[in-house]
């Protein structure tokens, strides 16, 4: 039994390596903006004093195909949860954003264009879509990577916005 | 047998054969050379963010491309190397180093390989001497 376990061992540590790993690089968040002031917006139709927080950023294109996944949950938070979502549209043609939220519908509160992709590298972007939250002084409290899904929606952000909620009155 | 085993050999040094070349395009370059080979060196120890196995020197990526431009654009500014770096580091971790440094978080990686070795060489001691005993 004892030979057998010894056998087994590094079979044992590999896989504990691998899940370990696994979870970290498919973890939704990324850290590195995070509690960090949010980087200054110069683009075409969304400048930084535009921005009211808390609010969500949200950075899409109609190019890409996961933003559409997320679309829906977007749309239920500026209607249901009357968050401001501010959009900053990357490499994407105007006429191209413009049909794309006509057919879906507009989450937007106002839209960005990042042409050059300049706002992508300043905000510490790896694809689209990406999602931050930030508070009333414009700190970033959380930074999403991927689609957000229903799920993120309330076991994540739901519940940072409720904890500065509760901050505020205080 | 044995020329087959010095064929594997020889054929496992192919590996080694450098199997990456530049993506700089042309008109991204600077005119002063001085610079430019300062922006090459840069992006050589810049990870692609999307491509993670290769630099942004070596990757044809929109985001790597990106990426270049920004650096010669600040280059020109007069940002020193380690302000260019800084500043991707800040917003991209030490994943976006070549090289990352070695410091708490990147310990296991480091330091895991060696940690394997031993082990391992400990685990091949004991079975050896078993098996002659």
């Amino acid at each position: 039994m004892k030979k057998n376990f010894l056998n087994m061992l590094p079979l044992v540590v590999f896989l504990a390596l691998v899940i370990s790993f696994a979870t970290i690089l498919l973890r939704p968040e990324k850290i590195e903006m995070m509690s960090k002031p949010m980087p200054p917006l110069t683009l075409k139709g969304l400048k930084t004093e535009d921005i009211k927080g808390p609010a969500l950023i949200n950075f899409f294109a109609s190019w890409c195909t996961p933003c559409h996944a997320e679309h829906d949950n977007l749309m239920a938070l500026s209607e249901k949860h009357k968050l401001p979502i501010y959009g900053i549209a990357y490499k994407d043609k105007r006429k191209d954003t413009d049909r794309y939220l006509k057919e879906l519908g507009n989450p937007y509160k106002k839209i960005g264009r990042d042409d050059k992709g300049r706002a992508f590298i300043d905000w510490g972007l790896s694809g689209v879509p990406e999602t931050f939250l930030i508070d009333a002084d414009n700190m970033i409290r959380y930074h999403h990577a991927g689609v957000l899904l229903e799920e993120d929606v309330s076991a994540t952000i739901m519940p940072i916005i409720q904890e500065l909620e509760t901050t505020d009155e205080n | 047998m044995k020329t087959r085993a010095i064929l594997i050999i020889a054929a496992l040094f192919l590996f080694l054969a450098p199997n990456s070349h530049a993506f700089v395009n042309p008109d991204e370059q600077l005119s002063d050379p001085a610079l430019e080979a300062r922006a090459r060196d840069i992006s050589k120890d810049i990870r692609c963010p999307v491509c993670e196995s290769q630099s942004i020197d070596e990757s044809n990526a929109d985001v790597a491309r990106d990426l270049r431009i920004l650096i010669r654009e600040r280059l020109t500014e007069g940002d020193s190397d380690e302000e260019i770096i800084e500043y991707l580091r800040i917003r991209y971790g030490d994943v976006v180093l070549m090289n990352p440094p070695l410091n708490k978080t990147t310990s296991l990686l480091w330091l895991g390989p060696f940690l394997i070795l031993i082990l391992g060489g400990i685990g091949t001691f004991l079975f050896i001497r078993k098996a002659q005993a």
